[in-house]
């Protein structure tokens, strides 16, 4: 006999490809970049780009997901919450930018047998940039640079000052989907750089104060930590340095021992440490998303079960006996 | 269309061995003890009979109960909850006391295991509760801002695994959020700490009602509901609080 503290660990690691869907797969979210459309070609600024794969979005977003009750603990980015629906969270992303393009859904990531069901585990979104048709000379050259800067380790950011991205996770029955966690990454205009004490005041104000705080050279790392009873944690809990957050890259930890995290890192300019050079902010509601992860794949199990009980009844009454 | 990062799951399981055998003598109550858990969640009790009216029935009116049941027991009983008729046949050829004996012998074996299995599987048959004891409680340190201890065994994260017959079941605790809260008067709250060593040394002893039963591919998961629970010194077997969990 075993006891066991079990926690599910969620990385960020494998590739997939959007396209990859079958035909069970659910609709496409209007305004997604995976809206089956033949792909554009040519050349294209980014509004040209966004517009494209946006189509019609409809801003503010409708949101039928209840509001935050008096006194809950604040648990969205920039209005995306645990607990909207997959349509929802999309259309709250698209209308934070007019370029700003969701692709996805996203599935795979959590280790769930779906028995062939399309279950969408989310999706990111990160600004349009503009299309440019290029030259066989070019995409060399291209290449060959990459590969001397990967010879080099040159380190590659994956923004550029001015943009930023999302990544949302979802988990539910296909097309049931609901937000589990979400987290967005900014890089700062060049130029326009916030300070990180008045980016960590503005968190403060939103998020109130905040369990951890820690202010280490080349980093600001912030984190609001909830227990299922929406408790907040304090230093002398259990759950302090267990309850873990999430960013604009995806990659959660989901434990039913955990609650609401909300975590925050800023990071600032390598020439002045007072001023930030980028921001990510993400939220996770662990308990329910661990819960919400456990009855799909119940769900999907059951399914399965009577789906195959059907067809050993319909076998038995219609199946030709064997020739013997 | 461009890769997507996907996501990469990976279970990380801290286990730790829970004891199979029933609760040393009980100890006597320890002085303190008895202001030690607050009313407002949880509170002392002296030990309430087993299956009392309080309680009520488990599922699907069960008011039997098993004490500390092995692991073979435990999948009798879960193939049980479920109504899944259980795979004695194969059970029977894959026992070594079939498998490994000259084939003469082995349709007398087969009759005996048989029995058995058949008699175990009876055995469970009105089950609804369980004692269950787990060599610790792995309790946390004191919380003074809530003003209590994390009995961390009895966490929502929490499963005891059993394991026969190539099943594995696993118990749950419906009520681990609540449950695992042991408030703790501030005065109280060294001596105790003083006492258990940093929660190392603490064994708990549960009373726990079945109120569901999930299957699953090669098991399943009985989900139970912690009705009161016991907190021992490992080393002495004092009793260190008895608890009855607010339903």
């Amino acid at each position: 006999m075993r006891l066991l503290q079990r926690a599910f660990l969620l990385m960020a690691a494998a590739v997939a490809l959007a396209a990859c869907g079958g035909s069970d797969q659910p609709k496409p979210t209007p305004g997604t970049a995976a809206s089956a459309r033949p792909a554009p070609s040519g050349n294209a600024s980014a509004e040209e780009v966004a517009e494209e794969a946006r189509g019609k979005v409809k801003c503010p977003a409708k949101i039928k997901m209840p509001k935050r009750a008096d006194g809950a603990p604040v648990d969205d980015v920039i209005g995306v919450r645990p607990g909207m629906t997959y349509e929802e969270a999309a259309n709250v992303v698209m209308c934070t930018n007019d370029l700003m393009v969701v692709t996805g859904p996203i599935t795979s990531g959590f280790k769930i047998q779906t028995y062939g069901n399309t279950v969408r585990q989310g999706f990111t979104a990160r600004l349009a940039e503009p299309r440019v048709e290029k030259s066989s000379k070019q995409i060399m050259k291209e290449m060959q640079d990459d590969m001397i800067a990967r010879s080099g380790n040159a380190v590659r950011y994956d923004l550029a000052p001015g943009q930023s991205k999302w990544h949302v996770t979802t988990m539910g029955m296909p097309g049931q989907e609901i937000v589990v966690a979400a987290g967005r990454e900014e890089w700062f205009e060049e130029g326009r750089n916030p300070t990180v004490a008045s980016v960590s005041e503005a968190l403060i104000k939103k998020y109130g104060a905040p369990s951890m705080d820690q202010d280490n050279p080349g980093q600001r790392y912030m984190r609001w930590i909830y227990d299922p009873l929406a408790r907040p944690v304090t230093e002398t809990s259990p759950l302090y340095n267990r309850c873990g957050g999430t960013g604009g890259s995806g990659g959660v930890n989901l434990s039913p021992d955990c609650g609401l995290v909300v975590q925050a890192q800023l990071i600032p300019t390598r020439d002045n440490p007072a001023l930030a050079r980028s921001m990510e902010v993400g939220v996770v509601d662990q308990a329910n998303g661990y819960e919400r992860v456990t009855a799909t794949e119940q769900s999907l199990e059951q399914m399965e079960q009577q789906k195959r009980a059907k067809a050993v009844e319909d076998a038995a009454k219609n199946a030709d006996a064997p020739t013997l | 269309m461009r890769s997507l990062p996907g996501i990469l799951l990976a279970t990380t399981l801290v286990a730790a061995c829970g004891s199979s055998e029933p609760p040393s003598a009980a100890g006597q109550p320890v002085a303190g003890a008895a202001s030690a858990a607050s009313p407002g969640s949880s509170q002392d009790v002296a030990a309430a009979p087993a299956g009392s009216a309080a309680t009520g029935p488990a599922l699907g009116g069960r008011t039997g109960e098993l004490v500390n049941p092995d692991n073979n027991t435990m999948v009798f009983l879960y193939y049980h909850l479920a109504g899944i008729t259980p795979p004695i046949d194969s059970w029977i050829e894959q026992d070594s006391r079939v498998k490994f004996v000259p084939a003469i012998e082995k349709a007398a074996q087969r009759t005996a295991i048989r029995g058995e299995l058949e008699a175990g599987l009876a055995a469970v048959g009105g089950v609804g509760f369980i004692r269950l004891s787990l060599s610790s409680a792995n309790l946390s340190d004191y919380d003074p801002t809530y003003g209590e201890f994390t009995v961390r065994a009895l966490a929502p994260s929490s499963v005891v695994e059993f394991a026969g017959f190539g099943q594995k079941v696993s118990l749950k605790f419906a009520n681990g959020r609540t449950a695992q809260i042991w408030k703790v008067q501030p005065e109280d709250a060294q001596s105790i700490r003083d006492r258990v060593g940093g929660g190392r040394n603490v064994e708990l002893d549960t009373y726990l009602k079945i109120t569901a039963v999930q299957p699953g591919p090669g098991g399943g998961t009985i989900t139970t509901q912690i009705l009161e629970y016991e907190m021992q010194e490992a080393r002495t077997g004092t009793t260190i609080v008895r608890v009855q969990v607010p339903q």
